[in-house]
């Protein structure tokens, strides 16, 4: 088996279905084809305002959801991404077979296309890291899709939504396996595209279209970066090959003047990721984009996509390594991010934008851990918040969809009792989350706190942000829990009952519950492994991978541990700090959300300032977007209609003249014709014979 | 005779059958002068055919008769289809002045 | 003759084509014209059958390495291989197209397909040769059938009219051509190319001694490959011809006979001036004429696409678009290095996938709205998608836009031209990619711009599907760019392999 078929798999999947739901869309009259008369088609405009509310959707759905009620929809929808998670454990279970240091497996290259000198071919990478990734994609990627399969049900454009996140799938695994960085890059594009279109499913609405129109042009500006910095690489490497680029970084750097080069392009490679992973100063997308669906916001806009940029400051760990003032700054950056994300979260009201900020400043602890060059830790941070964020916007999706699309959280309140199944997941995620003892959360968030502190200096600046940062988590977490399932229903009880969501929705929230919980067992801290005797599962599966890059950057050998007195320490701290805050986030809105009242009434400033993400998108209104708007009219107006209108036109204007006047030579006749052609050749041979 | 006499004749020969589909408005002419064209092309592949029949290494010039040979056939079937062209054409215009067959035209 | 009788199944496409085209006849007159679609059937799988023989052929080709030369005269290497391939690719098209037709169907008798096929093999035996004589038989057997071909419509006045212009410019051509060849011969005493360009009276020795007569026989020939491809000033008959002529002709016209001047134009160049390891003379009048096809080139580009700019008809514009065409294979011609030869081949190849596409958008809006006429498809887009989308596809190909094969081909010329100091020549093939995007965007215009009209479109799923199995091509291979690639580099280093 090639593996070429994990990212193969699911497009076939999304062209399956785009398919399917290109072929029963409803045909207009007088259609262009020969058999288009199907046998519905005429039957699907007058049932389309059928209401398919209710748990039935199997009559009359056909005529409202194009293609979803072929039998072979379910398969095409969940089968490939099945499969491909069953290939990814096969392909593991191959890989842990392999000896270490050896683990890597290669694809057979394609050669796409050969640019003079400079050729392209693109193969597929698998090692400890991509499998992880990949692993992750498939698995939570599955039980997203059997989650969305639920919450779509009454959706007419569900054939359609299953094609994009298919095809999001395709993207993203050729983004985490392809082992060139233009290879990488066409994955990037692929699902920020996906992305793109899913944040707009429901563009009919309004605001989701414009939603992701946001979050293209925000990606654009990093995808710039991105792409100036593969040209610098290029310039610098000769190649684009990411273990060549790995291998070759401490050459290139003793090149005089390559230093700083270098570090430019990391720094370039750095701006993509501020816009794929939604880093200050370009995470203002990322909140917008919870106007998708649910599923989307759970898989693409928490667990997967916007983890990229992540995975690719960890593959090119070496590049980075190699430039310490660039890790500095994406220490800082990231502890900026976790601060402005988890701040702002704290006096939100949607409970879909807690969990967006929630996802900007768990973002914001990666590259705080990355920054500190503890990538194990980033990674194992990745692994967890994809396992609890996905958990809680699946829950808060069952949430949404058992409140008839309510996401205010002023509206709900005491929903332990209709969806006691939602409740107990939730709780798990909320736990995790705010980093209670034991929960995978913790494990994965102290990790990286350790790391930041045992970096020292800049380090512990990162240090001290995350840790407030982690307090406001705590806080907000158990605020959105006490809001959402405590206290008394603020919502018509008897008009709209709450009602707990259907099996093919708790599932995929049980299994991933389980999962946040234990999931901290892939990363104990070094003071427990050494105490119990176990190992650091994923440091020791990853050790292979960023061994160059952790030589590089402590070239004296590695660093001492901490010792057990302060690692004990650290970890109670963190724990005590989570423990507090949550009770007190709890307490403070165990009976309803009066105090948000009593403190925008308080501090208005303050809470506005929050509210609105410390009013990063209205500077950017203010400072960017108005003033570029003015340029372009100046530009359209005096450039673009004056020069360029007048050039064109006036061309094409020339142009018709020519070609009317040369109309008198051309007047078909035979006469005329032949004269042309003897005068050519006679011109010709005299050209060739005296000029 | 030399060489050059006969290319000399088959460059006026070139010559005329080039003005005569120039100049003439008829299209059996135009015609006549394309088979002057022809036979221009074939008086010079003789001539050359014999030229190099006598000397060492020219092949016996048999190339140059067979070319000679191959476009008297050529010029024979390019005759006839461009006779029953011309029929077709007196047809459905009722003329065979190319001049008045001009509905293809910018 | 044991000799002759080994060398056969070197020739068995050649051989299974002439084959084909007796039984088309036969079988034509057996069934007394009634039943032509019967005979369609049979050239179509007979055609098949020519295409697994040169499929066979290609691979032997690549296991054994090298090309190889039976009877004296007939090369048998990858160049023409390509070129046959595509040949045949296009007539099955073309065959297709009178098929699926209705319009067609009233002239459709068996002649149609007989003719098709004497054009096809006067392609064959055109594109394998270095010998000028069975290049000249090759070139007229598909001139004569191209003659009658374009004038079938008996009593249609502009199909009559097309043929009589076709044939006139033909013959002049020829005629012009074949003087040309007689004075080569007088020159150099064969009519081999391998030979002229390195027996004992070569050509360059003679250019070197008296370039006059060298540079008149060389203009003179290259005047009739010009008039094959439409070159400017050899162009005036395309436009007439391609808008007079049956529309399925007119797409074989524009399509593989056109490609086939191409061929044997690069073969008689790359025989004569693209030795390796020239000498002096060879490489100074090779650059000569690197130089004249760049201003030919120059020339074409510009006038084709500039008359393109204000036709109402759609052939007539397409005629003149693939005059424009021309020019940019010529400029990768003359860049005389193998990086432009191999984008000219390149480009062949996406000008026979967007051009065929393009004529069969051309013959399925005929047969509905009766004309060609561009206002005709006014608010049609969007009855047709499944025609109209391929045809958006074509032109943006035709433009030479991403993700094509057009624009693929345009980036090769480009950086051919760009690196072989073409600077100035490349430029000029910019412009008029911009040039061409205001007319190619006019159908498209016409097409989903303008209020939706009220005429309902019969469908003909047959002839659709095979418009959209060339637009899936054109894009495919614009994005798989790599066997296509490999293939025109196979097929260009035969040429210069046979050159040596």
């Amino acid at each position: 088996m090639s593996l070429w078929y994990l990212p193969g798999l699911p497009l076939l999947g999304a062209l399956a279905c785009g398919l399917l739901y290109l072929f029963s869309l409803p045909r207009r009259s007088g259609g262009a084809h020969g058999h288009a008369e199907h046998a519905h088609g005429s039957g699907a405009t007058d049932h389309g305002h059928a209401d398919g509310h209710g748990d039935d959707h199997g009559h009359g759905a056909h005529a409202v959801a194009p293609g979803a009620s072929n039998p072979l929809f379910g398969i095409f929808a969940i089968g490939p991404i099945a499969c491909a998670l069953a290939l990814a454990i096969a392909f593991t279970t191959r890989l842990i077979g392999l000896a270490d240091g050896q683990r890597v497996i290669e694809s057979a290259p394609w050669h796409w296309f050969d640019a003079g000198s400079y050729q392209i071919v693109v193969s597929l990478l698998l090692d400890p890291l991509s499998s992880t990734l990949v692993l992750v994609i498939t698995g939570v990627g599955s039980l997203i899709f059997l989650y969305a399969l639920g919450y779509m049900a009454h959706d007419e454009g569900r054939v359609k939504f299953f094609a994009y996140l298919n095809l999001f799938v395709a993207a993203m695994l050729t983004l985490v396996l392809s082992s060139n960085l233009l290879g990488l890059f066409v994955g990037w594009e692929g699902v920020g595209l996906c992305s793109y279109l899913l944040i707009g499913f429901w563009h009919r609405k309004g605001w989701p279209a414009e939603a992701g129109q946001k979050a293209f042009v925000v990606n654009r500006i990093g995808d710039a970066c991105f792409v100036l910095g593969s040209f610098l690489l290029l310039r610098l490497f000769g190649t684009l090959d990411l273990s060549d680029i790995g291998a070759a970084v401490v050459s290139v750097r003793e090149r005089p003047g390559a230093a700083f080069e270098l570090a430019l392009a990391a720094l370039l490679l750095f701006g993509g990721c501020c816009g794929k992973s939604a880093q200050f100063p370009l995470f203002t997308w990322l909140p917008d984009a919870m106007a998708g669906p649910t599923p989307v916001s759970a898989l693409i806009h928490a667990a997967t996509m916007v983890t990229a940029g992540v995975y690719l400051v960890a593959r090119l760990a070496p590049l980075f390594a190699a430039s310490p003032a660039v890790l500095n700054v994406i220490g800082v950056v990231g502890a900026l991010t976790a601060l402005i994300g988890a701040s702002t979260g704290l006096v939100q009201r949607d409970i879909k934008r807690v969990l967006a900020y929630s996802t900007v400043s768990q973002l914001g602890y990666m590259f705080i851990a990355l920054g500190c060059g503890a990538f194990t830790a980033a990674v194992f941070h990745l692994v967890t918040h994809a396992f609890f964020k996905a958990l809680l916007f699946l829950g808060a999706g069952s949430v949404i969809h058992g409140m008839h699309e309510e996401q205010d959280m002023h509206r709900m309140g005491g929903l332990r009792g209709p969806m006691p199944r939602t409740f107990v997941t939730f709780l798990c995620g909320a736990a995790a989350l705010s980093g209670l003892p034991l929960l995978s959360g913790f494990f994965s968030k102290d990790e990286i706190l350790a790391h930041a502190w045992a970096h020292g200096g800049i380090g512990v600046l990162t240090w001290l942000i995350g840790l407030a940062a982690a307090a406001m988590t705590a806080f907000y977490t158990w605020r959105m829990v006490a809001l959402t399932f405590f206290g008394n229903a603020r919502y018509d009880e008897r008009a709209h009952p709450a009602h707990e969501s259907p099996f093919t929705m708790t599932l995929p929230l049980m299994v991933l519950a389980v999962l946040a919980v234990l999931g901290g067992l892939l990363g104990l801290p070094p003071v427990i492994t050494h105490a119990l005797h176990v190992p650091h599962v994923l440091g020791d599966w990853l050790a292979p991978v960023f061994a160059p890059a952790l030589a590089l950057l402590h070239p004296g050998g590695p660093p001492p541990h901490l010792s057990a007195p302060i690692e004990w320490a650290l970890l109670g701290l963190g724990a005590l700090v989570a423990l507090l805050f949550a009770h007190a986030g709890f307490h403070a809105y165990a009976n309803g959300p009066e105090l948000d009242g009593r403190l925008s009434a308080a501090r208005p400033a303050a809470t506005g300032f929050l509210g609105e993400a410390w009013k990063v998108d209205a500077s950017y209104v203010r400072r960017v977007v108005q003033p570029i708007q003015r340029l372009a009219h100046l530009i359209a107006t005096a450039c673009d209609l004056g020069a360029i209108d007048g050039a064109v036109n006036g061309a094409g204007t020339l142009f018709t003249r020519v070609a009317r006047a040369s109309r008198a030579w051309v007047d078909g006749s035979l006469k005329s014709y032949s004269l042309w052609v003897g005068a050519g050749a006679a011109l010709l041979a005299l050209w060739w014979m005296f000029v | 005779m030399s060489l050059g006499a006969y290319v000399a004749v088959s460059a006026a020969l070139f010559a005329i059958g080039i003005v005569t589909i120039v100049t003439r408005r008829n299209i059996l002419y135009v015609l006549m002068g394309i088979e002057m064209v022809l036979n221009a092309a074939n008086i010079n592949f003789v001539a050359f055919g014999r030229h190099y029949g006598g000397l060492p290494g020219g092949g016996g010039g048999l190339e140059g008769k067979m070319f000679a040979i191959f476009t008297i056939i050529l010029a024979a079937a390019e005759a006839a289809v461009a006779l029953a062209i011309v029929l077709n054409v007196f047809q459905a215009f009722n003329s065979v002045k190319p001049s008045e067959a001009d509905q293809l035209r910018e | 003759m044991s000799n002759y009788l080994q060398s056969l199944p070197s020739i068995a496409p050649e051989i299974a084509m002439t084959v084909l085209l007796c039984a088309v006849l036969v079988v034509d007159l057996l069934l007394k014209g009634r039943d032509s679609r019967k005979v369609g059937y049979l050239t179509l799988g007979g055609l098949g059958v020519v295409a697994w023989l040169l499929l066979g052929q290609w691979g032997e080709l690549g296991s054994a390495g090298a090309a190889k030369r039976v009877f004296g005269m007939i090369d048998i290497d990858r160049f023409s291989t390509f070129f046959k391939l595509f040949t045949v690719g296009s007539l099955a098209a073309v065959v297709l197209f009178v098929l699926l037709d209705r319009r067609e169907r009233r002239h459709g008798i068996g002649e149609y397909y007989l003719l098709l096929l004497g054009a096809g093999l006067g392609i064959f035996f055109m594109v394998s040769t270095s010998n000028l004589l069975l290049l000249m038989l090759g070139l007229e057997l598909l001139s004569l059938a191209s003659y009658s071909l374009a004038g079938f419509h008996k009593g249609d006045k502009r199909s009559a009219e097309a043929a009589m212009k076709y044939v006139v410019f033909g013959g002049l051509s020829a005629g012009v051509m074949l003087y040309g060849i007689s004075l080569l011969y007088g020159i150099t005493g064969t009519i081999d190319l391998t030979e002229m360009a390195s027996g004992p009276h070569s050509l360059a020795a003679q250019f070197s001694s008296g370039p006059v007569p060298v540079a008149v026989a060389i203009v003179l020939v290259l005047a009739g490959f010009a008039y094959k491809v439409s070159v400017v000033p050899f162009h005036f008959w395309t436009p007439d011809v391609y808008e007079g002529a049956p529309t399925p002709v007119t797409s074989f016209l524009a399509v593989a006979s056109k490609a086939a001047g191409f061929a044997a134009l690069l073969r008689f160049v790359g025989k004569l001036f693209l030795v390796d390891g020239a000498d002096g003379a060879v490489q100074q009048y090779g650059a000569r004429i690197g130089a004249l096809l760049a201003i030919l080139s120059a020339l074409t580009m510009t006038l084709g696409n500039l008359a393109a700019l204000r036709q109402s008809s759609m052939k007539r514009m397409l005629a003149y678009s693939s005059i424009a065409h021309a020019g940019y294979v010529l400029m990768g011609m003359a860049t005389m290095e193998s990086s432009g030869w191999n984008a000219a081949m390149f480009y062949l190849a996406a000008y026979y996938l967007m051009n065929l596409g393009a004529f069969g958008f051309v013959l399925y809006f005929e047969s509905v709205t009766g004309s060609d006429d561009i206002a005709s498809l006014k608010g049609l887009g969007a009855k047709a998608l499944w025609v109209t989308v391929p045809m958006v596809v074509f032109l943006v190909s035709l433009t030479g836009l991403p993700p094509t094969v057009g624009f693929t081909g345009k980036y090769m010329l480009f950086v051919a031209g760009v690196d072989n100091g073409l600077l100035w020549l490349s430029l000029v093939m910019a412009l008029n990619s911009v040039v061409s995007l205001f007319y190619y965007f006019r159908i498209v215009k016409a097409l989903f711009l303008a209020e939706p009209a009220e005429r309902s479109m019969p469908g003909q799923s047959a002839l659709a599907g095979s418009i959209f199995v060339l637009a899936v091509l054109t894009v495919l291979f614009g994005l798989y760019i790599a066997p296509l690639q490999a293939w025109c580099d196979a097929s260009v280093e035969s040429l210069r392999l046979g050159a040596g």
